[in-house]
Parts: C-alpha cells; sequence; structure tokens
C-alpha cells in the first residue's frame, strides 16, 4: 500500500466537500432549463473550469500518458491540434456562437429546429449510442488508476469503480448541471495542482535529457516527428483535426458548457480560453508517459506504465494530493457526461416520442431516472469490456459513430440555406461506414476516420441538392435566435 | 528531429506557465461566477418562470 493515513485523509476531505458542494446545487433546480443547463447563468472564469473539467480526467490523462509512453514527443501533435482548434472556434464563433444563439439545451435538438423531429431522434440515438458506449470504458480505466497509484490490491478494483459510481452519480442525479458546475470548479482546482504538482516531480526525477533519450533509443525520430512516426502522419493530422474540430461543434458535453453561458459572447471567450488550458492537460500527462519511459523502460504495460511510476516517486501527502485531483478529474468527467447522455435520450428520444406534452417539473425527473439508468448500464458494461489496442483510438473511433454525421448536418444547417432534411439523413449514415471499416476490416484509424468524414460531407452535399428544399425551417430558426437575442438581452 | 524537439519543449514550457496563470485567474474569477449564478437562480425561482418549460416538442 502507497498510501499513508495523511494521504487517506487528504481523499476523504475531498470527498467530502465535494458532494457536500455537489448536494447543495440541489436547492436551486426549481425546472428544466435550471437542471440541464444552470438556467443559462454561467460566467467566463465558471466556463473554462467546467468545460476543462469535463473534457480532462483520469481516463485523458491515462490515454494521453500512454501515447506519451508510446510514441513519445510525436504524441504532442495530438494536444496542440486539439488546443488550436479550440481557439480557432472561440476567436472566429464557429458554430459555437450561432448554437447559444438558438437557446438550445442538446444538440440533437437543433436538428429538429432545422430539418425535422424523426431526424432529431435519429441523431439522438447515434449519439446516445456513441456515448454511452464511449463513457462506458472510463469506470475501468479509471479504476485501474486509482488502485495502482494507491498501492490498494488490484481485486478491490471493482468496489473502486462502484464507489466513484456512486458517489457522482449522487449529485449529478440530484442537482443537475448546477452541482455538476459547482463540482467541476473545485475538482478543476484539485486537478489543475495534481497536474502541476506531479509535473514538477517527473521531471526533477527523471530530467529532459534522459526523456530525449529514452525516446531516441526506442523509436528513433518517429519519437519526435509526428509526421514520419508509423502511428501518425498526415491521414491521422487531418482525421484528428476534424475529428476535434466536430467534437467541440457536436459533442454533447462540450456544447452543454456553451448552452449553459449567460450570452454568445461568453461561450465564445470560454471556448478560446479552455484552448490553452487544453493543451496544457494533454501535453503535460503525456510528458509523464515519457517519463515513466524513462524510468520503467519500454516493456511495462503501456496503459499502466504511469500510475507505476508515479506510485514510485511521489511522497506521502504529495500522493495524496495528486489522488484527490486524479478522483477530481474523474468524478467531473464522469457526471458531466452522465448528465450530457441521460439528456438527451430524456429529451431527444422519449420525449418526441411521447404523445402528451411533459411538465418542466415532469422533464427533470424523467431526466434523473435517465441518469440513474445510464449509471447502471456503464457499471456492467466497464465490469464486461475492454477495448484492445490503445485506449484513445478506440474512444475517438467510437465517437465518430456519430460525430462525422453530425458534424456534417450541423454546419450545414447553420451556413448553408440549401442544407435539407435528405442531406442530414445522408449525412448520419455515411458519417457510419468509417467506423465500420475501422472496426470490421481494420482500417488505421487515420483513414477510417477521415473516411467517415468525407462521405458525411459527401451525404450532406448531394442529398441537400436532389432534396426538398427547406425554406421555411431556415427562417423559423432565425426568427427563433432573433428571439433569443432579445431573451439573452443582446 | 532536434527541431521537432526543441519546439515541443517550447510549447510545453509556455503552455504550462499559461496554464498555471489561467488557474490563479479562473479559480478569483470563478468564486464569483457561482456567487452571480445562484442570484440568478434565486431570482428565476423567486419568478416562478422557466422559459423552457414549453420547449418539449408535441
Amino acid at each position: 500500500m502507497h498510501f499513508s493515513l495523511l494521504d487517506w485523509a487528504i481523499i476523504a476531505a475531498y470527498v467530502v466537500g465535494s458532494i457536500g458542494a455537489g448536494l447543495y446545487g440541489k436547492r436551486y433546480i426549481s425546472g428544466i432549463s435550471d437542471y440541464l443547463v444552470a438556467g443559462r447563468s454561467m460566467g467566463l472564469f465558471l466556463g473554462i473550469a467546467t468545460l476543462a473539467a469535463t473534457e480532462n480526467g483520469t481516463v485523458s490523462f491515462m490515454y494521453y500518458a500512454q501515447l506519451g509512453y508510446q510514441t513519445g514527443f510525436s504524441a504532442f501533435i495530438n494536444s496542440l491540434l486539439l488546443g488550436v482548434t479550440l481557439l480557432v472556434m472561440g476567436q472566429t464563433g464557429f458554430v459555437v456562437h450561432k448554437l447559444r444563439e438558438l437557446r438550445l439545451m442538446t444538440i440533437p435538438e437543433f436538428f429538429e429546429k432545422r430539418y425535422s423531429k424523426r431526424l432529431r431522434i435519429l441523431c439522438a440515438v447515434l449519439m446516445a449510442t456513441g456515448g454511452i458506449l464511449n463513457l462506458g470504458i472510463f469506470l475501468k480505466v479509471e479504476g485501474t488508476f486509482l488502485t495502482i497509484i494507491s498501492g490498494l490490491p488490484i481485486r478491490y478494483l471493482n468496489v473502486t469503480m462502484v464507489g466513484i459510481l456512486v458517489l457522482e452519480t449522487l449529485y449529478t442525479v440530484l442537482g443537475g448541471m448546477v452541482s455538476v458546475l459547482i463540482t467541476d470548479f473545485v475538482q478543476f482546482i484539485f486537478l489543475g495542482q495534481a497536474a502541476l504538482l506531479i509535473t514538477v516531480y517527473t521531471i526533477r526525477v527523471t530530467g529532459w535529457g534522459k526523456m530525449h533519450d529514452a525516446v531516441l533509443h526506442g523509436m528513433g525520430a518517429g519519437g519526435f516527428n509526428p509526421i514520419i512516426n508509423p502511428d501518425y502522419g498526415w491521414a491521422y493530422i487531418i482525421f484528428m483535426i476534424l475529428s476535434d474540430l466536430s467534437g467541440d461543434a457536436c459533442w454533447q458535453p462540450i456544447q452543454m458548457r456553451g448552452f449553459s453561458t449567460r450570452d454568445p459572447k461568453t461561450s465564445q471567450r470560454v471556448f478560446y480560453w479552455t484552448g490553452i488550458v487544453f493543451l496544457a492537460l494533454g501535453l503535460m500527462p503525456m510528458q509523464w508517459g515519457i517519463a515513466a519511459l524513462a524510468k520503467l523502460g519500454p516493456s511495462a504495460d503501456s496503459l499502466q506504465a504511469m500510475p507505476i511510476f508515479l506510485s514510485q516517486i511521489l511522497p506521502a501527502g504529495v500522493l495524496g494530493l495528486v489522488v484527490a485531483g486524479m478522483l477530481a478529474a474523474t468524478m467531473s468527467v464522469n457526471s458531466s457526461y452522465l448528465l450530457s447522455w441521460s439528456s438527451i435520450v430524456a429529451q431527444d428520444v422519449i420525449l418526441p416520442l411521447r404523445k402528451k406534452p411533459l411538465s418542466s417539473k415532469g422533464q427533470v425527473v424523467l431526466n434523473r431516472t435517465t441518469n440513474f439508468a445510464i449509471s447502471v448500464f456503464i457499471l456492467f458494461w466497464s465490469l464486461w469490456f475492454t477495448p484492445s489496442g490503445p485506449t484513445y483510438f478506440y474512444l475517438f473511433v467510437m465517437a465518430t459513430v456519430f460525430l462525422a454525421g453530425a458534424f456534417a448536418g450541423v454546419v450545414g444547417g447553420l451556413y448553408w440555406k440549401r442544407a435539407n432534411t435528405l442531406g442530414a439523413y445522408c449525412a448520419l449514415i455515411l458519417g457510419i461506414c468509417g467506423v465500420v471499416g475501422f472496426f470490421f476490416f481494420h482500417i488505421k484509424a487515420g483513414y477510417a476516420g477521415t473516411a467517415s468524414f468525407v462521405l458525411a460531407a459527401l451525404g450532406m452535399v448531394l442529398g441537400s441538392l436532389f432534396g426538398k428544399r427547406d425554406d421555411y425551417k431556415l427562417f423559423q430558426m432565425k426568427e427563433a435566435a432573433l428571439q433569443a437575442a432579445a431573451s439573452d438581452g443582446v | 528531429m532536434e527541431y521537432w524537439y526543441e519546439f515541443w519543449l517550447a510549447n510545453f514550457v509556455v503552455t504550462s506557465i499559461g496554464f498555471a496563470l489561467i488557474s490563479v485567474v479562473v479559480l478569483v474569477g470563478g468564486i464569483k461566477d457561482i456567487s452571480q449564478m445562484f442570484s440568478a437562480l434565486q431570482r428565476s425561482h423567486d419568478n416562478k418562470h422557466d422559459p423552457d418549460s414549453r420547449d418539449h416538442p408535441k
């Protein structure tokens, strides 16, 4: 066991404080917009904290470190592309500004405003399936990290997973987005300091020289140059740019932050500044993976190397702070994702299929129920399924199930008058093809993923050109945006 | 190859420092944002108005 009493005390204090803060948010829930988008009252700094906390968890730290361990400094390209795309979207307002103008609560909701109700349901089914299966492997990866670094015997992995899930489900079900924002803020502070602490320690213990030499001896020039690295190359880089753009635009957990801001301009600023945070929170764990390579050598388990390395070098007290930070990272991601996917199942699948409308309070109850049901599913999926190959590739390809088609649908719908329902259907269906290629024909992630986006775009263009025009829907959407601007006081 | 290494190293250092500064600013600003969010939600609760209560499509 690596943990001292001090470490356990720090963890306990963090968990109690965090859960308490989360449960406090329940008192502010009086309707569905409070529950899903915090009444659209989120400011810039809270927005940066929650967006950063939502998309940077123990899973991302583990897979970034795995990439660093396996591909050296070339792995940094992943983070650079992600950070830059967010900066560009924030600076230009691409998609972000217009989506916030519409006062949405979910991405599929856009598909009904612009196209049709049936398309909303199809989009929601694809999103929820891809998103929940994506979330489904988080618990095992997170549990692996926490048991290794704390020194708990691996037989306690399942208990750890259940414990994490119960805690985050509790405040997410009860307090919705308000609770999630409060806990994300606390968690951002913890995970930020943990990340900086780990970085300082790993550099002190290993040194840049040893990291450089380990990568050079293990991987040669490919460990520094992502263009010649066999796991990356130009096809992969293009896929990642498309994937990052589409993820920033259509990934429900990310856009839900945009939907929760006070106004469209705040949304843009949140995206812009969080780009730098994403860049840092990607580069740092990759550097830890490289440090683990330098210390442990190339024959360790690539996913477990980083937590094993950290458990060896971090002193008591610091270890507790770091694990509290990683626990914070875990809970912030899981709670946000639970809320996101359950909101899609409730708002975009169940509600549109109901004959009778549901009151605002009724919608809150429905969302709480779907949230709980998905938690239970996640637990069993996590226990049963383990992906082969780098976790990072699995997660991105699963997300591409809907992202490729959804991106074409959203961008086409916002910026092209000619976009119509048939085009959006074709985009969603053809966007799945690349995933089929990845899983069943073992086509490399870069080629399969890029093919998905190209096919989705082709589907949108050809379907729109051959289908009926949707001018009235476009007019309705613009009217809705004007009314929303009046509501926001813009 | 060494140019790539130096590029990544520079990226890492600049970004880490930027992140540390942003974290401090977010800590201070975020507390105020939470307070304002609570006030806005409380006002909305007192007015008993949910602008999204009719958002469910029929």
